[in-house]
């Protein structure tokens, strides 16, 4: 029952958030603010961990294609799985437990002190002025992230080849455009695409129905982190059935 | 809530008592449209109001005013950035003009000078003060009080609902207010109403609902007028209490 109440819900302000969209009713200079807060404000950590993340995966490749003798395939492989897979999902789910956080705060908040009220009695809709801003910055944000995530870690995935196993750059990408294509990139922003609304949506879900004052926030803010990143690997995996039916 | 029929006249302070958690903000909420009845007709000068859209709902509310108990002040904003919330969102008027009328609402609750103020750096009275001065930024037809005067000494109490009779003077507001302070409401009330479990029991001029003869109310009143003299006393007893 509370499964079905909670979709509702998030389908609810999805619902609203796209018919103000939809008219072009966005808070410019709070959506700004916003792509600022969310989108510049998250890229160094985003940076290092989508770096750590290839660079480990460059050191393990990088060892066993030596040993094998398949180095030209090691920058294929690698530039495939980043762009495909991990850059958006790594960059979804730092942002999730940054962003998706404070939206779920900040909203929660708002709600036991009773603004999102003081914002009704106001004549002004908390979906319009709340969830719009921070959905729109988000949509826009996360695929620019996602696109300098994937080029920072296979940057740094190249200095662990050539560092551990002597890789020049024209052999780290000697077969890359046998293997990426530009379908590839277009699933890459849409899977970034997908799980910017459904963090902005499950922060915002979370945030609006905060009961319980600050214990009832610090429960918004867990489960809106929790909550999004189930629904980030899960969408993840959906998306990659859909987007790429016959693998690249 | 049942059985909940009351009418205020325009220009008129009707008060709304009740003890707490009996249903009077719940009242005052669904006259503002922030909560969805179950049955009924709710009208807000002649139009009716349940049951319509939110956006609908907006065009009216742009009429009143709500006073919350906290003040409810937006906290990532200033003094001033609350008061012209409104007047930015629903008119277009130049900022000239919106600094003008936010001088002279913060002038009519004594805050003149504390626009650049941030709600944290207020004190509980300030920000209900300033929960005025917002409310009545779009000079509204009706202004609803919640709780105006809970939690405030007898000084911040005196200056509140000076303050409410200056606003219904002043802007001509109508006003309800919903409260438990029976010696704020003797003060303000052109009338009041009386909710005991989710039921109007008594209507009337405070005196005639001093005078009834019906237990709950003369319960309500004999307690609060105890707990008013209690409360006198212990100032009485400490007079630096406050300082």
């Amino acid at each position: 029952m509370y499964f079905l109440e909670y979709i509702g819900r998030a389908v609810n302000i999805l619902g609203s958030a796209l018919y103000y969209i939809g008219r072009l009713a966005i808070e410019w200079p709070i959506t700004v603010t916003q792509m600022s807060v969310m989108g510049v404000n998250s890229m160094p950590i985003v940076f290092l961990v989508v770096s750590f993340t290839g660079m480990f995966l460059s050191l393990m490749l990088t060892q066993q294609a030596v040993r094998f003798g398949t180095v030209e395939y090691v920058g294929a492989a690698i530039v495939y799985v980043m762009i495909r897979e991990l850059a958006p999902v790594l960059s979804a789910v730092v942002i999730a437990g940054r962003v998706g956080s404070a939206i779920a705060s900040e909203i929660g908040s708002m709600k036991v002190s009773e603004q999102i009220d003081a914002l009704r009695s106001l004549a002004t809709n908390p979906v319009q002025y709340l969830v719009v801003p921070r959905m729109t910055a988000l949509v826009i944000m996360l695929p620019v992230v996602t696109v300098f995530a994937a080029l920072v870690s296979i940057l740094m995935s190249f200095v662990v080849a050539y560092q551990v196993g002597g890789l020049e750059w024209m052999v780290f990408m000697k077969n890359v455009p046998a293997i990426v294509d530009p379908k590839i990139v277009t699933g890459a922003l849409i899977k970034a695409v997908a799980f910017a609304v459904t963090i902005a949506i499950i922060g915002c879900v979370e945030g609006m129905h905060t009961e319980g004052g600050a214990v009832g926030v610090g429960r918004a803010t867990i489960n809106a982190v929790v909550v999004s990143m189930v629904l980030i690997f899960g969408l993840n995996f959906l998306l990659s059935m859909i987007l790429f039916p016959m693998g690249p | 809530m049942q059985d909940i029929d009351l009418r205020v006249n325009k220009g008129e302070i009707m008060t709304i008592l009740g003890r707490s958690g009996c249903g009077k903000s719940t009242l005052l909420r669904a006259v503002m449209g922030l909560i969805p009845i179950a049955s009924g007709e709710i009208f807000v000068q002649g139009r009716r109001v349940d049951g319509i859209k939110e956006r609908d709902m907006d065009e009216v509310r742009k009429t009143m005013g709500m006073v919350f108990q906290e003040g409810a002040l937006f906290d990532s904003m200033t003094v001033f950035e609350n008061v012209a919330f409104a007047l930015r969102r629903h008119t277009k008027l130049k900022e000239k003009e919106i600094r003008e009328i936010v001088r002279e609402r913060l002038e009519a609750v004594d805050l003149e000078g504390a626009e650049h103020k941030r709600p944290d750096q207020l004190s509980g009275g300030m920000r209900r003060r300033v929960g005025i001065a917002r409310a009545l930024a779009m000079k509204p037809d009706i202004l609803l009080y919640d709780e105006p005067t809970t939690g405030l000494d007898p000084i911040l109490t005196a200056t509140v609902v000076e303050l409410i009779l200056k606003m219904r003077d002043r802007y001509g507001a109508t006003s309800i207010v919903v409260t438990h302070d029976l010696e704020a409401a003797s003060r303000i009330s052109d009338r009041a109403a009386m909710i005991h479990e989710g039921r109007f029991i008594a209507q009337g001029a405070i005196a005639e609902l001093e005078a009834s003869a019906d237990p709950a109310v003369s319960t309500f009143f004999t307690i609060m007028d105890r707990r008013a003299a209690a409360g006198n006393a212990k100032q009485g007893r400490r007079p630096d209490a406050d300082a």
